[in-house]
C-alpha cells in the first residue's frame, strides 16, 4: 500500500515538474544588439500622433508609444523623428526615449535607442559594418543590429537598431559617465580652426548631452583652451600644450579607422567635421572622440589614407610629428590586417547581408530598388576584398616617404 | 531697466494717489463717464489699465506687465434693452464680453452674445473687483471661460433665488442656481448665499493639463459666501471630468481625466481714517488647492499625454493680500503667494512670491 502511494506521489511530482514551464533566460541588451539574428520591433502609436509625426517629421516633438520586442513590452516610451539627411516622413527614423514620460523607465537597461531608417544607404550595411570595425579595433562605438520594424502592425522595412551615445553607453564602454559628453552638430564647414574666446560659437557646435546644469564655462572653457592650443602654439610647444587637452593617439586611431573605411563625412569630412561625439571625464581636461553615423563610409576602396588630412588643423599638426605619423600608419596597417585576416571584413558584410536579405527585399518604404541594393552590397563586398591591400600599399609607401624625409 | 520702470510707476502712483483722494471719498464706487438722453438712453464708457509687478522667470528678475488695457461701453435703452461690449487693447483676440440683453422683468432676462458661462463665483467676478491679484487655482484651471450663447436669468422669491441657464457654442449647456435662504435681512445669517452650478458640453481633441482629452466635459461647482459686517468668507469646490475617447495609444478610450479644485478665502474690510478721511483697506487671505488625476503612482508616474491612468498631482497655494482703494478709480493691491506643486515632499513648499498691481479705472 505504501509503495502504491509512493509511486502515485512520484508520478504526480513528475507531472507537476513537466507542467512548470522551463525558465526563460532573461533577455538583455546584448540579445537586442545580436546582429546574427534579425530582430523585430513593434511600435504602437496613436494614429493621430503618427499622422503628426509623418507630416511634421522635421520637428523633434515627442509622442507616446508602446514598444514591443519579443516578450518585452515598454509602455509610454517617447518617440520622435530623428536623422539629418535621412530624416523623412515616409520611412521614419525614430529616436526612442524610454524614460521620456516615465521617470527611470528602462528597456533592457537602456534609456534610449535609435531606429536608423537606412534611408541613404542602399546596401543598408555601411553603418553596422563601420561600427563593427571600430569595435574590432578596440574603440568605443555604439552597438548595432538589424530589425524588422512595424508601426501599428504595418511593416516599415529594415532598420538598424543603434545604441544611443549617452551615460549608459559611457558606462559600458569607458566605465564612467560623470564627465561632459558633447554631440557635434554641423552648422558650417569647421575644421578645428580657432573660434576666439566666445563660448557661444562652441556651444552652437558641441551640444552638451550630460551635465546640463553645470556652468557654461565649466563645460566649454577646457574645449576652448584645447582649440586655442591646437591653433596658437608653435611646433616646439605644441605636443606639451595640446596633449593635456586631447588624447592624440586616440584621436589618430579614430581618424585612421575612418580613413581605412573611406569615410566621406567624419573628422575629415567633405564639409568639415561631422558625425562624432566628444567626451571629457570628470576633473579632466582631456577630450576623447566617439564615432556616430557612418552612412557615408566605404566610398572608394582606392581612396588616399591621407584624404583631406591637411584641412583638419588638429590632424595636420599631429601628423607633422614623426612618432604620431608612425602611430597613425600603424593603426591603418592594423585595420588592414584585421580586415584581411580570414577575410574578416568580407565575412562581416556577407553575414549581415544574409541576415537582412529577405526583410530588405520586402522593405516597402526604402527609396531604392532591389537592383540598386544588390549593386551597393556588391560594392561593399568588393571594398572589403580590395581595401586591405590598398591600405597596406599606401602605408608602405608612406613609411618609405617618411624614411626618405628623415634621411 | 524694466525693474526700475516698474518701481517708478508704482512709486509715482503711491505719491500721487493721496492727492487725488482728496477730490473724492475713497469709499466711492467707480463712476464711469456717462452719456444720457433723458431716461430712455444711457451710455457708460469704461476704461481700465492694470500694471502688474511680479517676479519673472529668473529669480533675480522682476517683470512689469502692462498687459491689461481694456475699453468698453455699456448702456441701456429704456428699461427693456441693455448691452455691454468690452475689448482688450492690442490683444490677439480683443473681444471679451459683447452681448445684448432683453429685460422683461427682474425675474426674466435674456442675454445673447459672448460672455462668461455662469460657473464659479471667482471666475465670474470681474478681475477689477477681485480680492486678490490672481484668481484661485480652481477657477483658473477648471472654469470654462467665455463663449457665444444665449442665457436666461433672473431673480425670484424676493431676490432670494437667482437662476442662470444657458446654451453655448459647441453644444455646451450651463446652469447655476444661487440662493440666499435668509433673504437680505439684518440677521447674522442674512448675508449668506450658496450656489450650485453645472456645465455639460463636448470638446474635440485637445491637451488639458498635458493630457489629451476628447468627448464630453462635465463641470460641477458648489459655492458659499457669508458676509457678516466687515468680514467676507467665501469657499468653492469645483470638479471637472473630461472624457478621453480614442486617446489611447491603440486608439482606445481611456479613463476620463478628473480635476478637482477648492479654495477658502476671507476678507476683512478696514476703514481707517487717514488725513481726516475714511480710507478703505481690505486684508485678505486664501488657501486653495487643485487635484489632478486618480492614481497615486508615486515618482514613477507616467507623464505621457496618453497615459492610461492619470497619476495624481496636487497643487496648493496660500495667498495673503492687502487692497487699498485709494479712490473710486484707483486700486492698489499687494499679494504674497506661496505655492507648492507636484510631488514635493510635505513641508517643502516654494518661496513666498510677492506681487503688486496698480489698477486705474475710468
Amino acid at each position: 500500500m505504501r509503495t502504491v502511494v509512493t509511486v502515485r506521489v512520484g508520478v504526480a511530482c513528475g507531472v507537476l515538474l513537466l507542467a512548470v514551464p522551463a525558465p526563460v533566460p532573461a533577455q538583455t541588451a546584448d540579445d537586442l544588439f545580436d546582429a546574427r539574428a534579425l530582430q523585430e520591433i513593434r511600435v504602437f502609436v496613436n494614429e493621430r500622433d503618427l499622422h503628426q509625426l509623418r507630416t511634421r517629421y522635421t520637428e523633434n516633438t515627442y509622442y507616446p508609444a508602446d514598444i514591443h520586442w519579443g516578450d518585452v513590452r515598454v509602455r509610454n516610451a517617447g518617440i520622435r523623428s530623428r536623422g539629418k539627411g535621412s530624416r523623412n516622413g515616409v520611412k521614419l527614423g525614430l529616436h526612442i526615449d524610454f524614460d521620456h514620460y516615465v521617470a527611470r523607465q528602462r528597456f533592457l537597461g537602456l534609456t534610449s535607442i535609435d531606429l536608423d531608417n537606412l534611408w541613404q544607404d542602399p546596401s543598408m550595411l555601411r553603418e553596422y559594418t563601420a561600427m563593427a570595425l571600430f569595435v574590432r579595433m578596440g574603440q568605443p562605438a555604439p552597438r548595432e543590429s538589424f530589425a524588422r520594424v512595424y508601426i501599428n502592425g504595418a511593416y516599415q522595412g529594415v532598420y538598424a537598431i543603434v545604441e544611443t551615445v549617452n551615460t549608459s553607453f559611457l558606462m559600458r564602454t569607458l566605465g564612467r559617465d560623470d564627465g561632459f559628453l558633447f554631440e557635434y552638430h554641423w552648422i558650417d564647414r569647421y575644421e578645428f580652426t580657432d573660434l576666439g574666446s566666445d563660448l557661444a560659437a562652441l556651444e552652437a557646435r558641441f551640444e552638451r548631452r550630460t551635465q546640463g546644469s553645470a556652468a557654461r564655462s565649466a563645460a566649454y572653457a577646457p574645449m576652448a583652451e584645447m582649440i586655442r592650443a591646437i591653433n596658437a602654439l608653435p611646433d616646439d610647444q605644441w605636443r606639451s600644450g595640446v596633449e593635456p587637452y586631447v588624447d592624440l593617439r586616440q584621436f589618430l586611431t579614430h581618424v585612421a579607422i575612418e580613413q581605412f573605411l573611406s569615410e566621406l563625412d567624419g573628422l575629415t569630412g567633405y564639409e568639415g567635421l561631422n558625425n562624432f561625439y566628444v567626451y571629457r571625464g570628470h576633473g579632466s581636461t582631456r577630450h576623447q572622440f566617439l564615432p556616430w553615423d557612418r552612412d557615408n563610409a566605404f566610398q572608394d576602396a582606392q581612396s588616399s589614407v591621407f584624404h583631406r588630412a591637411d584641412r583638419n588643423v588638429l590632424l595636420r599638426r599631429a601628423l607633422a610629428f614623426d612618432d604620431l605619423r608612425a602611430f597613425y600608419l600603424g593603426v591603418l596597417e592594423r585595420c588592414a590586417t584585421v580586415a584581411a585576416s580570414d577575410r574578416w571584413l568580407e565575412r562581416v558584410i556577407a553575414a549581415a547581408a544574409a541576415v537582412i536579405a529577405d526583410a530588405a527585399g520586402k522593405d516597402p518604404l526604402k527609396p531604392y530598388d532591389a537592383g540598386a541594393r544588390d549593386a551597393a552590397v556588391r560594392h561593399l563586398v568588393e571594398f572589403g576584398r580590395v581595401r586591405p591591400a590598398v591600405v597596406h600599399g599606401a602605408v608602405t609607401d608612406a613609411r618609405a616617404a617618411q624614411a626618405r624625409r628623415r634621411n | 531697466m524694466r525693474r526700475l520702470a516698474a518701481a517708478a510707476c508704482l512709486g509715482a502712483a503711491l505719491v500721487v494717489l493721496p492727492a487725488s483722494a482728496a477730490a473724492q471719498d475713497a469709499q466711492d464706487e467707480a463712476k464711469h463717464p456717462t452719456l444720457g438722453l433723458g431716461d430712455r438712453l444711457q451710455l457708460e464708457f469704461l476704461a481700465r489699465v492694470q500694471l502688474d509687478l511680479r517676479r519673472g522667470e529668473d529669480d533675480d528678475e522682476r517683470d512689469l506687465d502692462i498687459g491689461r488695457r481694456r475699453v468698453g461701453i455699456r448702456g441701456r435703452f429704456t428699461r427693456a434693452l441693455a448691452w455691454e461690449a468690452d475689448a482688450e487693447v492690442e490683444a490677439d483676440r480683443p473681444w471679451r464680453d459683447a452681448y445684448l440683453e432683453y429685460r422683461q422683468s427682474r425675474a426674466v432676462r435674456i442675454r445673447a452674445g459672448r460672455f462668461k458661462l455662469p460657473f464659479s463665483l471667482d471666475h465670474t467676478t470681474s478681475s477689477a473687483n477681485l480680492d486678490f491679484i490672481d484668481r484661485s487655482l480652481a477657477a483658473t484651471r477648471l472654469a470654462p471661460g467665455r463663449d457665444q450663447g444665449v442665457m436666461g436669468h433672473g431673480r425670484v422669491w424676493s431676490d432670494r433665488l437667482k437662476y442662470e441657464i444657458g446654451a453655448f457654442g459647441g453644444g455646451t449647456s450651463a446652469a447655476r442656481i444661487t440662493v440666499r435662504p435668509f433673504g437680505t435681512g439684518k440677521s447674522p445669517l442674512g448675508p449668506l448665499a450658496g450656489a450650485v452650478a453645472v456645465t455639460r458640453g463636448a470638446a474635440g481633441e485637445r491637451l488639458v493639463e498635458g493630457v489629451w482629452v476628447n468627448g464630453a466635459r462635465r463641470r460641477t461647482g458648489v459655492e458659499l459666501r457669508w458676509q457678516p459686517g466687515p468680514l467676507t468668507l467665501t469657499t468653492e469646490y469645483l470638479r471637472m471630468t473630461a472624457e478621453r475617447r480614442g486617446q489611447g495609444i491603440a486608439g482606445d478610450d481611456l479613463v476620463p481625466l478628473v480635476m478637482r479644485g477648492w479654495y477658502v478665502s476671507g476678507t476683512w474690510r478696514l476703514r481707517p481714517t487717514v488725513g481726516g478721511r475714511r480710507a478703505r483697506v481690505d486684508l485678505a487671505g486664501r488657501l486653495d488647492g487643485l487635484m489632478l488625476g486618480e492614481a497615486d503612482a508615486g515618482l514613477d508616474s507616467s507623464f505621457s499625454p496618453r497615459t492610461p491612468i492619470v497619476p495624481a498631482r496636487r497643487e496648493r497655494a496660500v495667498t495673503l493680500g492687502l487692497t487699498w482703494y485709494a479712490t473710486g478709480h484707483v486700486k492698489v493691491q499687494f499679494n504674497a503667494v506661496r505655492e507648492r506643486a507636484g510631488q514635493l515632499p510635505a513641508g517643502q513648499g516654494g518661496a513666498w512670491m510677492p506681487m503688486a498691481r496698480l489698477q486705474i479705472s475710468l
